[in-house]
Formats: C-alpha cells, sequence, structure tokens
C-alpha cells in the first residue's frame, strides 16, 4: 500500500511539472460556448446555431456589420420589382465552396429548395416565396407572395450550400442529406469546420481560397470550447486561456470591468425581450381590467434591479432600434397600486389567484415570477409561481390555442414567461408572431389568444404595404392597439454582454446574433 | 462457478430487458412532446407534424415499443433526434471519457480512504482517528460543485498547476480514437504531449470526483475494521506473537474488506452511468452530461441507450463484486 501512494505521488509531482501551460498560438481565436450547437446544418438549426453557422455559410444578402441594414454577400447586386414580387439575385462570380466546386445559380436554387423541402429552421420565413429559376449560371430570378416578412431578410436566414457535397449524400428517407449535414459542412464562408468533437469543440480553420480574401489581419484558427459552466468559463478568461467567453456570471462582471486584461462589452438593448403573457381569452385575466391592474402592480425596476444588470427596461413589443419597433406611451407601465385595486374591484377580482408558469432552471424567470408575487400580494392577487420543465413547457404553450378554453383543460394556463427569439431585426416577426390571431395554435407564439381584428388588420396591410414609411405607420398604429389591451406583462429585455481579452481587435456586437461569435472580422491586436 | 456466471448473465438480460421497457413507459408518460421540444416552440404544426412521421414518433405505441426493443437487441440505438448522430458512436465517444476520470478517481479514493480508514481504526480514539474521522466527515458531506470551482479557484486561477476544463488543451487535436481513453490512445500513437496535456487534464476533475467515494470508503473501512480488530482470531494472531503489521494488514484487513468492497462496487455503478456534476464544472465530455442533456430534451434514443448502458454496468459490477467475495473470502462458494 504505501509503494502505491509513492507512486502516485510521484505521478501527481510529475504532472505538476508540466503545468507550465503552452501559451496558445497567437492567430488561434479560443471562444467558450455556454451552450451547445446541436447541428452543422444551416437549414435545420434554431435559435443559436444559426448566427455561429454564418462562420461556414454564407446568405445571399445578409446584415451589414452591427446594423440592422442590409448588404450584398454572395449576390452581388439585386433587382427588385416596383411591386416587390419579383426578386433577381446576379451572384458573385469566382465564388469558391470548400469542397471546390463554384458558387452558381444551381446551388442557389437547391439550397432554397432544400429549406422548403425540409420545412425546418429558416423555412418560416421563406414560406411566401413561390417559385425561382436559374436564368443563367449566376442569375436566380425568385417570385413571391406578398403579404410575408420583408423577403430580402427572410433571404439573409438562408445559408447557401454546396450541391456537389450535399446532393451525394442523399439516401431512402433522407432525400436532403440531413444525417451528414448535422456533422459535416461545405459552404462558402471564412472558415471551414476542421475538427468537430461532440459535447467538447470545434475547431474552424481559414479557407485560403476565401473571396473576402486575407489582406487584413484575422484568425486564422478558432477553436469553440463548450464549457457550459459561466464560472469556469470566467477563470479561464482571467487566465487568457480563452479569448472570448460568452457568458460569464453576472456578479462577476464588475472584477471583470476592472481587469485591464479583459474588456467587458456592454449593450443596453437586446432582442431577447421577456414577457408575461397573460391568457386574454379565458379566467380572470380575460378582463382587459385584470390585465391592466396587473401591469400597474408590477415594478419593472426592482425586477432589473434584483437581475444586477443582466436586464434592461423593455418598453413595447417591439425593440425600438429595430424596423418598425418603437417604444408606445404605455399608461400602465408604472407602478399605481390603488389603481390597480380600483380596475381589480372594478373587474369583480378583488382577491384572486395567478398561476404563473416558468422553465425549470430559468433562474431570470424564476426571480421574475418572486418579484410579480410580492408586488401582487399587495392588490390581493395570490401568485403561484409553477415551475416546468422545458419539453413539457414547450408542449403546454404550444398545445395552449389548440384545445378547449376551459379553466378545467389540462392545457389551460393564466400565464406564463415568454421570451422573444433573434429572428429578423423587423417588427413583421415580433407582431405577426406574437399578436395575429392566425398565430394561435402552435402556428406562432400568440399563445395567449389574444385576438384583436384590428390589430390582425394594420399587421396585414402593413405586410402589404410597399412604401417602407407606410409600413411602418400601420406597424406603429397596431403597437398603439396591442399596448392599450395589454395582453401580456414587459418583464424586461436581456442586456447582450460579451467579455473579451483586450487584445482581441475588431469585435462589434450585432442586434441579431446574441450569444454567437464571427471570427472573420476579428484580429489580434499586437 | 460456470452454472453461476450463466444464470447471472442470463439475470442481467432480464434485467437490462425491464429497464428498458420501464424507460419506455415512463417516457411516454411524460406531458410532454418530443417532436415539440426538439423543434423549439417556432415550428410550425406542420412541421411538427412531419417530424413525427420521420421518426416513427406517430406510431401506436407497442409498435413504437417493439421497435425499440428489437433495434436494441440488434445494438442499434438509432440516431439522436437531436443533433441526428447515430447514438452508438456518441456511447464510444462519452462512455470512455467517464472510464478515463473514473479510475483515476476511483484509485484515489481506494488508495487514501484505505489508507485514512485503516489508520483510523488503528489509532482508535487518538487524534489520527479524529483527524481522519474529519476528513471522511468532509469528503462526505462536501458539495461536488463547490469543491470543483474551489479547486480551480486555487489549482487554476490563482497558482495556474493544472488546467480548469476539458480532457485537452485546445491547442492540441484528439490522438486517432482507438479505446476512447485520450491518455492510452497517445501513448499507442506515440504521442507524449497528448499524453502530458490528457493526464494534466484529469487530476481536477478526478480529485473533485474522488471525495465522495474517499469519505464513505473511509469511514466503512474503519467501522468494518474495528469489528474485526476486536474479534477472537485476531486476539489469537496477536497472542501467538505476530507481527503487528501483519495482524492487521494480512488478517484483519482482508476479513473487513466484503463491506468495502461492497460499498466501493455500489459508487462504482453510481460514477460509470456518470457524474453530471463533475463533468458540468470542468467541462469534461463525459456521458453523463450527454444523458442530462438528453434527458431535458426528451432525446427517446439516446435516453433508452443510456438506461441500457446504467443498467448493464450495475449488473456487470455487482456481478464483479460477488465474484470478488469468493476470492477475498474463500469459504464463499459461488453456486
Amino acid at each position: 500500500m504505501p509503494r502505491t501512494m509513492t507512486t502516485l505521488m510521484f505521478a501527481l509531482v510529475l504532472m505538476l511539472g508540466g503545468a507550465l501551460a503552452q501559451r496558445g498560438d497567437p492567430n488561434t481565436l479560443t471562444v467558450a460556448l455556454s451552450g451547445n450547437v446541436e447541428t452543422m446544418d444551416p437549414h435545420s438549426a434554431s435559435s443559436r446555431a444559426v448566427p455561429f453557422l454564418e462562420n461556414v455559410y454564407e446568405p445571399l444578402v445578409g446584415l451589414q456589420g452591427p446594423t440592422i441594414d442590409l448588404t450584398p454577400v454572395l449576390a452581388e447586386r439585386v433587382d427588385v420589382s416596383d411591386d416587390q414580387t419579383v426578386y433577381t439575385f446576379h451572384l458573385r462570380p469566382g465564388v469558391q465552396f470548400h469542397d471546390g466546386s463554384p458558387l452558381d445559380a444551381r446551388a442557389v436554387v437547391y439550397s432554397f429548395e432544400r429549406v422548403r423541402g425540409m420545412n425546418k429552421g429558416p423555412y418560416w420565413a421563406i414560406g411566401y416565396l413561390e417559385s425561382m429559376e436559374a436564368i443563367d449560371d449566376l442569375t436566380v430570378r425568385m417570385t413571391i407572395r406578398p403579404g410575408g416578412p420583408p423577403f430580402l431578410h427572410a433571404v439573409s436566414m438562408v445559408g447557401i450550400v454546396s450541391p456537389a457535397s450535399f446532393d451525394p449524400q442523399k439516401k431512402d428517407g433522407d432525400a436532403w442529406a440531413e444525417d451528414w449535414a448535422a456533422t459535416n459542412t461545405a459552404g462558402t464562408g471564412p472558415y471551414v469546420l476542421a475538427e468537430l468533437v461532440r459535447g467538447d469543440r470545434f475547431v474552424l480553420e481559414k479557407f485560403e481560397p476565401y473571396w473576402g480574401g486575407w489582406d487584413r489581419p484575422h484568425f486564422t484558427r478558432s477553436v469553440m470550447l463548450l464549457i457550459p459552466e459561466r464560472s469556469t468559463a470566467q477563470l479561464m478568461l482571467e487566465r487568457g486561456e480563452i479569448d472570448i467567453a460568452e457568458q460569464v456570471p453576472t456578479e462577476a462582471l464588475p472584477a471583470l470591468r476592472a481587469n485591464p486584461a479583459v474588456t467587458v462589452i456592454e449593450r443596453d438593448s437586446g432582442v431577447r425581450v421577456l414577457y408575461l403573457m397573460l391568457n386574454a381569452a379565458a379566467g380572470p385575466t380575460a378582463d382587459v381590467r385584470v390585465r391592466q391592474a396587473i401591469n400597474l402592480a408590477f415594478d419593472q425596476a426592482t425586477f432589473l434591479e434584483a437581475t444586477g444588470g443582466a436586464f434592461t427596461t423593455s418598453n413595447g413589443p417591439v425593440p425600438a432600434e429595430f424596423i418598425g419597433g418603437y417604444e408606445p406611451e404605455i399608461p400602465y407601465n408604472r407602478v399605481d397600486l390603488d389603481e390597480a385595486r380600483r380596475l381589480l374591484q372594478e373587474a369583480g377580482q378583488a382577491s384572486m389567484t395567478l398561476d404563473v408558469y416558468y422553465t425549470t432552471g430559468d433562474q431570470v424567470q424564476e426571480l421574475a415570477g418572486q418579484v410579480l408575487q410580492a408586488y401582487l400580494s399587495q392588490i390581493g392577487v395570490t401568485v403561484n409561481v409553477i415551475a416546468q420543465d422545458f419539453p413539457a413547457f414547450v408542449r403546454a404553450i404550444t398545445a395552449w390555442g389548440t384545445s378547449e378554453r376551459s379553466a378545467s383543460d389540462e392545457n389551460f394556463r393564466m400565464a406564463n414567461f415568454l421570451y422573444t427569439p433573434p429572428r429578423m431585426p423587423d417588427a413583421y416577426a415580433y407582431l405577426w408572431y406574437m399578436y395575429h390571431s392566425a398565430a394561435q395554435g402552435g402556428l406562432g407564439r400568440n399563445q395567449n389568444f389574444y385576438a384583436n381584428p384590428a390589430v390582425d388588420a394594420l399587421i396585414e396591410a402593413g405586410a402589404l404595404a410597399i412604401d417602407p414609411e407606410e409600413r411602418i405607420a400601420r406597424y406603429r398604429e397596431a403597437v398603439d392597439l396591442i399596448v392599450a389591451d395589454a395582453p401580456q406583462v414587459f418583464v424586461g429585455t436581456q442586456r447582450m454582454i460579451y467579455t473579451l481579452r483586450s487584445d482581441v481587435g475588431g469585435f462589434y456586437m450585432h442586434p441579431t446574433w446574441f450569444p454567437a461569435v464571427r471570427v472573420y472580422p476579428l484580429y489580434r491586436e499586437d | 462457478m460456470t452454472t453461476f456466471l450463466i444464470r447471472r448473465i442470463a439475470f442481467m438480460f432480464v434485467t437490462v430487458l425491464g429497464a428498458v421497457t420501464v424507460t419506455f413507459v415512463l417516457a411516454t408518460m411524460v406531458p410532454s412532446d418530443p417532436a415539440r421540444a426538439a423543434l423549439g416552440p417556432d415550428a410550425t404544426e406542420s412541421q411538427v407534424a412531419q417530424y413525427r412521421s420521420e421518426r416513427g414518433l406517430d406510431q401506436p405505441l407497442p409498435v413504437q415499443y417493439l421497435r425499440y426493443v428489437g433495434a436494441v437487441a440488434r445494438g442499434d440505438f438509432g440516431r439522436s433526434i437531436v443533433s441526428r448522430t447515430p447514438v452508438i458512436d456518441d456511447l464510444a465517444r462519452f462512455i470512455p471519457a467517464t472510464i478515463e476520470l473514473l479510475i483515476p478517481s476511483l484509485l484515489l479514493s481506494i488508495v487514501f480512504g484505505v489508507g485514512l480508514g485503516v489508520a483510523a481504526a488503528f489509532y482508535r480514539g487518538t487524534w489520527v482517528d479524529q483527524v481522519s474521522r474529519f476528513l471522511s466527515l468532509v469528503g462526505l458531506s462536501m458539495p461536488i460543485f463547490w469543491l470543483g470551482l474551489v479547486l480551480q479557484l486555487v489549482f487554476f486561477r490563482a497558482l495556474g498547476w493544472f488546467p480548469a476544463s476539458g480532457r485537452l488543451s485546445s491547442a492540441l487535436s484528439p490522438p486517432p480514437h482507438e479505446t476512447g481513453l485520450y491518455t492510452i490512445d497517445a501513448l499507442l500513437a506515440g504521442r507524449w504531449d497528448l499524453f502530458w496535456s490528457a493526464g494534466h487534464h484529469l487530476v481536477l476533475p478526478a480529485v473533485a470526483l474522488s471525495t465522495l467515494t474517499l469519505g464513505i470508503v473511509a469511514r466503512m473501512t474503519r467501522s468494518s475494521l474495528l469489528d474485526v480488530l476486536s474479534s477472537n482470531y485476531v486476539r489469537t494472531a496477536r497472542s501467538k506473537g505476530l507481527q503487528e503489521r501483519s495482524v492487521l494488514w494480512k488478517h484483519a484487513l482482508r476479513n473487513a474488506l466484503i463491506p468495502i468492497v461492497t460499498v466501493i462496487g455500489l459508487r462504482l455503478g453510481q460514477m460509470f452511468s456518470g457524474a453530471v456534476l463533475t463533468e458540468t464544472v470542468f467541462a469534461w465530455p463525459g456521458v453523463g452530461r450527454y444523458a442530462f442533456t438528453a434527458l431535458r430534451q426528451l432525446d427517446f434514443p439516446v435516453v433508452i441507450a443510456f438506461t441500457v448502458w446504467a443498467t448493464f454496468v450495475y449488473a456487470f459490477v455487482n456481478l464483479l463484486v460477488d465474484l470478488s467475495y469468493s476470492w477475498i473470502d474463500p469459504r464463499v462458494r459461488l453456486e
């Protein structure tokens, strides 16, 4: 026994000797991802995988830098017909896929057909695409039905893939090579997926013939490590073992801000808006006065303070910096307990119970539930904050509209917390998906049965409008009506926070990419 | 002995089948929808319906059950609903990662646990006993999550002796897959740098994972050994003039081993099926975290495969423990 122990001690000492950590290669960018990227397939990827995959796959048009303006990417130029139903894309010549095949009209048509055939990921955005044809090698014409989301924004969500690599991988029952594409890539982006260790890391390597060129300083390699525990990512960032941490604990931010080796980039806005959705069709919350009373009793400031700076205010259904977004006058966005009590009295709900559901493990939602509980107890409303596992939660909120709207129904609920996803920087995505009556029952996110024919009409009119100013005007009118109906409580907006080593240059935050890192614009400062 | 083995192995398969059945029934009773869970709240009804039919989730339950059992019997666990990768490939990657973490951790707990326990029993009532009992209590009651963070803070952040996460330095690529254990694969490939890095990355998680088992083993060793030390044959051994060392290690400890081995076996089963907390804190891509994520996403093929694995491991370790009884104590006959 003593001999074993000596051996073991010896081994430990040996390992200590090797502790002098190799300083990483300065041309490699190391990133700590906080959550897994489950698939490499750009056409089935959902929220967080989408921006990550933009390192590998590129759309025809994309969002320009830190703005929400569109810029040509694989299409050099787009001609749009006057009625905005015909789009002609002129492709950039000389672009190569990672497999060496050239980018041509066939690849574009294949990619859009793949999205339609798979019916996943970005499909919702291009549902209004009616037909497309390859005019010649470098020209594609697409015709759409009017009334959908802004089409070029929809196009910016579709990565172009190489049919030369994808097509041979199809199998019976897998017409679009989904099995292969889940772990393999063939795009045109600046980086190639060089290594994929599931549950552990991805490695991206520079694609030498990239059309954008490598004249400016860039990283030639990027290692994306999956670090689920935020404190671990924080320590690694402080030690310089990683260059960028997607997420660190909020309480670590003051120390990181004071650390000269680390830069904390914060943006006082975000696409992730947290709502408390109130059932607008059944139960006590079907009464608009009850919904307004709940709004008047909830103090957003208390909640924001309790999150330690992770959240900022939310003042309307559409983030103000997006197309068509603005902050409307919200008459009940203040705390007025007397007024709240009066409204409840009027509605005959002087003492009521409100069941509020949140996703298990979501500390922010839980916190918001507690704040709600504390404030609403002062106006005689008992709040039950109920945790629910994510799969069950998703099923419940999507099944909400599909069944009988009675309080005895298992899917009946009065209120639950909900985030909007970073979909598209346009009011359409928010308004249609959250508030149009057709977006009930799994078609969108209108899970609280909100239905106002005037709102529906305005959203539709906005989508059909050709003049952008008119479109925005319709959307604003819709927002004003929604605000008056109070179908939700605006809880807060997640602030975008990135922490990176100070010698990483070229970093900017994009409103719809959070959290994800685009490697190409970045470089190591000397 | 042979009959014993055959019977036990047959019993093992029945146990696994039972576990598969129970898991399947439970999974179908959970009030949630795997298609929804995989596609997220934004998918349309038609996307969900298509997904269900693609995966056979729209078939009647008995059909789904028979298909599962048939496939599992062929060793085909299907593809993960979420990632579309074959589950068996994933297991071949994640199980070795857990085993690699487990072996040093188990060695640490046995060596130090038995050591502490023997010292405590031998010097019963003295300060050695007190210190040893205190240490094992600390090991037992310290939350692994917290301990992991403290280890990282001291040995990674402050001293910089050991890396805080992962199985390998981010500058290196894993060795070619042979056993899936990076240390061994590195040696097979003759890559000392990889071996070094892999071993180096093992230290902190292995220490964190060992503490609970260490505490249990130390306490079990102490109490079991105390029983034995007060027995008549130990008095006889002493009175016939045997050296104290020989009495302790040869006569007493061997007779005290059975409960210790049983406890180690139990812990081994638990650790084999994953150490979710350790794997999370140290970003260790092991089978525990894999199964945990799959459970949250209701990734049925993964959940079933993991259940088969965990059941098999428990049954197998139990078999080993039973076999070891006859080796430890020749009076035990296996029939």
